[in-house]
C-alpha cells in the first residue's frame, strides 16, 4: 500500500472515528433526558460508524492489498451515514414509543449501499490483479 | 472538473438524506392525517361524546356537585388523592347506573394521526364531567375500537394485552397475537384500549417488580383505569418526574390498584401524557421534563359523560 493510500485510510478512519464520538455524546445527553426510557439502538448508535468505519479500514491498512478507489469508499460511507442515521431514528421512536415503517427504508439502503461498495471494491481489485 | 465531479455524489446523497430524514420526522411528529373507520357494530357510529355533551347538560341541573365529588343519581364521583411511595396519586372512584356513561373521545373527535389536543380540551369538547388521557393510539400500533367502531385492526405484536370494555361496561384483558380486532369487536367490544400491560388480573398482580412499559426501567407518571365490579370503577392518575412525587413503577402501580380493590386494571399512556381532568379542571401536576407543568395534547381520552 503506498504512503498517500495509507494517508487517505487514516483520514477516513478518523472522519468514522470522529462520528462514533459524535454519535456517542449524542446519545448520552438524549439518554440523559429521556426519562430513564431507554433504546438499545440509541445505546448502541456510536458503535454503527465505529464498525462500518474503523474495523475494515483497519483491515485494510494492515493488509497487503490496495486501499479502495474512489467509488467503493464513497458507497461505504453512504452506507454507514444511512445505517447511523437510521439506528439513530429508531432510537428516538424507541424513546417516544412509537413504531415507523419507513425507518426499514434505511435498513434497506444501508444494506444495499454497503453490498454495491463490496461488489465495486471486489470488482477493482479484480481489474488490479488481472494487469 | 473531476474534483467537482468528485463532491457530487456525498452532496446528492447528503441532500437526499437530508431531505427524507426531515420527511420522517415530519410524517411521524407533525403532519396530521385523518383516517376512516374500519367497521362498525353500533348504531351511534360517532365516536366523540357529542351526544353527551346534551346528556350532561341535561343532568347538570340536578347533580351535586363538590370540588372533589359528582353525583347526578346515574353517576357518581368521588375524587382521593393518596400517597404511595413518595408519590401523589388521583384516584377517582366512580359508579354508573348506565354503562354507556364510560366512553371515549379523540381529539378534534377525529381518528388519525398526529391530531392531539390536551385531554381538558377534549373532555370539554365531549361534555365529560371526568377524564383521564388514552393509549395515544396515534404514537403506537395495535387494535382501535372505540364506542362500538373498529378504526385499526393491525396488531402490535402478539404478546400486546389489550383493554376490552364489553357493551355492559365489564373488563377483560385480551392479547392481540390470540385474537383480531374484528373478532372482538364480533364479541362485543365497545372499547378497546391498546397500551398496557395488564396491571391486574382476576384481583391479582398481574406484572412482576421487574416489568416495565418497553423500555421504560424507572418510576413515572402513570395513568391507568380498574374495574373493581359490574359498573363500579377506579381512574388512577399518579404524578411523576418531580420532587414532590418521583413517580410509580408498574407494580408499584397494580399493587396499589389492587389495594383498592381492583378486580382487573390495565395501564394507559403514562409520562407527561397523565392528565385526570374533573369537572373542567386538571387535578393531577402533569409534567413532561420535570419543571414545567403543563398538559401534553394528546390523541384520545377515556371519559365519564
Amino acid at each position: 500500500m503506498s504512503a498517500s493510500d495509507k494517508k487517505q485510510l487514516r483520514r477516513s478512519a478518523l472522519a468514522y472515528l470522529y462520528t462514533a464520538v459524535g454519535c456517542g455524546a449524542f446519545s448520552l445527553i438524549y439518554e440523559h433526558f429521556s426519562h430513564g426510557v431507554y433504546s438499545p439502538f440509541m445505546i448502541g448508535l456510536f458503535a454503527v460508524p465505529l464498525l462500518f468505519g474503523l474495523l475494515p479500514l483497519g483491515w485494510l491498512l494492515f493488509s497487503k492489498g490496495g486501499a479502495p478507489g474512489r467509488l467503493p469508499r464513497q458507497l461505504w460511507g453512504s452506507a454507514a451515514a444511512a445505517l447511523t442515521v437510521g439506528v439513530c431514528l429508531r432510537g428516538v421512536f424507541d424513546i417516544y414509543g412509537t413504531t415507523v415503517a419507513l425507518v426499514s427504508v434505511y435498513w434497506w439502503a444501508g444494506g444495499l449501499l454497503a453490498a454495491a461498495a463490496l461488489v465495486s471494491w471486489l470488482m477493482s481489485r479484480g481489474r488490479a490483479e488481472v494487469h | 472538473m473531476k474534483q467537482k465531479r468528485r463532491g457530487l455524489w456525498p452532496l446528492l446523497y447528503g441532500t437526499v438524506l437530508v431531505l427524507f430524514t426531515a420527511y420522517v420526522l415530519l410524517d411521524t411528529f407533525v403532519i396530521p392525517r385523518r383516517y376512516a373507520a374500519v367497521e362498525s357494530t353500533s348504531s351511534s357510529g360517532t365516536t366523540t361524546a357529542v351526544s353527551s355533551e346534551t346528556g350532561q347538560t341535561a343532568t347538570a341541573a340536578k347533580a351535586t356537585v363538590t370540588a372533589d365529588s359528582y353525583d347526578d343519581g346515574t353517576v357518581s364521583i368521588k375524587i382521593t388523592t393518596y400517597r404511595v411511595d413518595n408519590t401523589s396519586v388521583y384516584v377517582a372512584d366512580v359508579t354508573l347506573s348506565d354503562p354507556s356513561a364510560l366512553q371515549t373521545a379523540f381529539a378534534l373527535g377525529t381518528f388519525g394521526k398526529n391530531i392531539t389536543q390536551t385531554t381538558s380540551s377534549i373532555a370539554q369538547s365531549a361534555g365529560a364531567i371526568l377524564a383521564i388521557n388514552g393509549d395515544y393510539y396515534s404514537a403506537r400500533s395495535g387494535y382501535v375500537i372505540r364506542n362500538g367502531v373498529l378504526y385499526r385492526s393491525t396488531s402490535a405484536g402478539s404478546s400486546q394485552e389489550d383493554l376490552m370494555i364489553y357493551a355492559d361496561g365489564t373488563f377483560d384483558i385480551v392479547t392481540e397475537g390470540e385474537t383480531t380486532a374484528e373478532a372482538l369487536l364480533a364479541a362485543g367490544a365497545q372499547q378497546v384500549l391498546s397500551f398496557g400491560p395488564g396491571l391486574v388480573e382476576d384481583g391479582q398482580v398481574a406484572v412482576t417488580a421487574n416489568e416495565e412499559v418497553d423500555q421504560a426501567m424507572t418510576n413515572n407518571p402513570r395513568t391507568a383505569i380498574g374495574m373493581i365490579s359490574p359498573l363500579h370503577y377506579v381512574l388512577a392518575v399518579a404524578d411523576g418526574r418531580t420532587t414532590q412525587s418521583t413517580g410509580l413503577s408498574l407494580y408499584q402501580l397494580a399493587s396499589f390498584m389492587q389495594e383498592l380493590g381492583v378486580q382487573t386494571g390495565y395501564n394507559l399512556d403514562g409520562g407527561g401524557s397523565s392528565t385526570m381532568v374533573f369537572n373542567g379542571t386538571v387535578i393531577n401536576q402533569p409534567t413532561t421534563n420535570g419543571k414545567t407543568i403543563a398538559e401534553r395534547k394528546v390523541s384520545d381520552i377515556v371519559c365519564i359523560g
